[in-house]
């Protein structure tokens, strides 16, 4: 008889070398975290002799400040576009109007266009207005360019929230904005919480935007701030640069522990939209 | 109901404020412009002169070569890698397969920029992890300097994040087969077919459409590969790894020639277009 199923154990070998080669370069870097120069060169593949804090505190002052931008910027973004797109998308599943299919054409049309194109014009209209290391010249463009998916992801599930909902409250006299902020939000979590994982992804690793706009070291998000770290050189070490990696990962693997099945959700609503 | 006429409106005005001033203006300004010659302080018309310049221009005929290289070989390995790895972990039972599953999807919230960092140190021709482990295991002889050299370093950049099973379209082609209806595979079970076959006999074919998809994403997003490139070769050894984005980069910003800029990335828009029209096309044909 010949075998039907591929045996567990071969099964298992593959993905676990497939994990290997997946995982152990972070793992690298995060046991070199804790080397100096010299075990770094001598002693390339094992363990540290010693958990060597000093590269940590080293880059913490300027790792640290970039993650906090990154996560005021992203909260940011997220309540704009959450503000938006949920307002924009309420009105395509709750009222008929002229060139509605038009409309919502011209946001979600948005989606085809390359990024980088926009990116020359708004430069040049940013640095007129002086508008370089502003704040919001950073963010209302990201904001502009996550709302189309948003509106998508909303659209479709306020319409598959119950009607009879909306059709009672309005009956007992409810605003059209109330419903909208006492109904359908709080019904739309689930949805709410795919655009906003998908805009924290977007804003975390967005890089040449925020290379153009955010000049200041203090201001940099982590995207780019983390360039400073890119070679050993002067008084920097490998054990620095990949301390200052490691402390960068670690907002982001929290986030993810407490919303991996959410995570895995957006990702793959997103791409199939 | 929807009796209501014009309350639309004040749920549409945000976002068409955001729109115009951020998405509709710079299409318009980046297309004028594109006729333009143009640098931060002026712009002067010339007509078709940058689309008419574009096509003589070595370099950015090279772009395009280098990112359809970068997007074939980015199509085929992504796809097989993603089909093999959700494969193998389908046929797990379901506790297991969202352990791997999860595992896998780990090095996907490493921040991008820090990710790309990560691999430019593995391909560190004296350092990197790469040589070092081939040097380990006896096969010094196939050490290269990856991104260093013309002959690997558009490659070297398609590998990045090999065995991209941190990949959305990983987690697509997953969740579709999750999403199979189990009694056919059953039957197939029954009837003794392989595993192999009944890969390619059955479950390939009812997803066909979710691998269209993942091809259609795959030509979107790596077109506009940017920070990859810009981190990892910038556009070097030579023109070997310039791509359209990086291209379009450096002349507006590293040249100040906006107009110019502006034209690649009108190009970049069309082709993107056309791509995408053809994908479908042929996504129909398939289908069918």
């Amino acid at each position: 008889m010949f075998k039907r199923k591929l045996p567990l154990i071969i099964v298992i070998a593959l993905l676990s070398i497939f994990a290997v080669i997946s995982l152990y370069p972070i793992f690298f870097i995060f046991i070199t975290s804790f080397k100096n120069n010299t075990e770094f060169y001598g002693n390339f593949w094992g363990f540290p002799s010693k958990l060597r804090w000093s590269n940590y505190s080293q880059i913490a002052g300027n790792v640290l400040t970039w993650l906090k931008n990154s996560g005021i910027y992203s909260l940011l973004n997220v309540l704009l576009d959450l503000t938006i797109a949920s307002l924009a998308a309420y009105a395509f599943v709750r009222y008929n109007f002229k060139y509605k299919e038009i409309v919502f054409y011209l946001i979600i049309g948005l989606l085809m266009m390359p990024g980088i194109l926009l990116v020359v014009p708004m430069f040049v209209e940013v640095t007129k207005w002086h508008g370089i290391n502003n704040i919001w010249a950073l963010i209302l463009p990201w904001t502009a360019s996550d709302v189309p998916l948003g509106v998508i992801i909303l659209r479709r599930f306020f319409q598959s929230e119950p009607i009879e909902l909306f059709e009672s409250a309005e009956i007992d006299g409810a605003s059209e904005f109330r419903i909208f902020t006492q109904i359908a939000i709080p019904l739309a979590k689930p949805a709410l919480t795919t655009v906003a994982i998908l805009d924290i992804l977007f804003t975390v690793n967005d890089f040449v935007w925020p290379m153009l706009i955010m000049t200041n070291n203090s201001d940099k998000p982590l995207a780019v701030g983390i360039l400073q770290y890119t070679g050993a050189t002067g008084s920097l070490t490998w054990g620095n640069i990949f301390a200052a990696y490691s402390l960068a990962m670690i907002p982001m693997i929290v986030v993810f522990a407490l919303v991996a099945r959410n995570f895995v959700n957006a990702i793959t609503e997103g791409a199939i939209k | 109901m929807r009796k209501k006429r014009y309350g639309f409106i004040f749920f549409l005005i945000p976002i068409f404020l955001l729109l115009v001033v951020f998405r509709y203006y710079p299409l318009f300004s980046a297309v004028y412009h594109s006729f333009t010659t143009w640098n931060v302080i002026s712009s002067k018309f010339v007509g078709f002169q940058n689309y008419v310049l574009l096509f003589k221009d070595n370099l950015f005929i090279a772009s395009l070569r280098n990112i359809f290289i970068y997007i074939l070989v980015s199509i085929i390995i992504i796809t097989v890698m993603a089909i093999i790895g959700a494969e193998l972990i389908f046929n797990l039972r379901s506790k297991l397969s969202a352990f791997w599953k999860y595992l896998f999807v780990v090095p996907m919230i490493v921040p991008y920029t820090v990710f790309i960092l990560i691999w430019k140190f593995i391909y560190n021709p004296y350092l990197g992890i790469l040589n070092g482990s081939l040097n380990l295991i006896g096969l010094s002889s196939l050490t290269q300097p990856w991104l260093g050299s013309p002959q690997t370093a558009l490659y070297a950049v398609a590998f990045v994040g090999f065995p991209f099973f941190s990949t959305a379209q990983f987690l697509v082609i997953l969740s579709s087969l999750q999403n199979l209806d189990r009694s056919i595979l059953e039957s197939a079970k029954l009837d003794g077919a392989t595993t192999l076959k009944r890969v390619f006999k059955i479950d390939l074919p009812l997803i066909m459409d979710k691998i269209v998809l993942i091809i259609i994403l795959t030509i979107i997003w790596n077109f506009q590969a940017f920070t990859n490139f810009y981190l990892l070769t910038f556009g070097g050894p030579g023109s070997s790894t310039l791509v359209p984005g990086l291209y379009l980069y450096q002349m507006a910003f590293e040249n100040n020639s906006m107009g110019y800029a502006c034209a690649i990335g009108v190009i970049m828009a069309i082709i993107a277009l056309i791509l995408v029209f053809i994908t479908q096309k042929i996504e129909q044909l398939i289908i069918k």
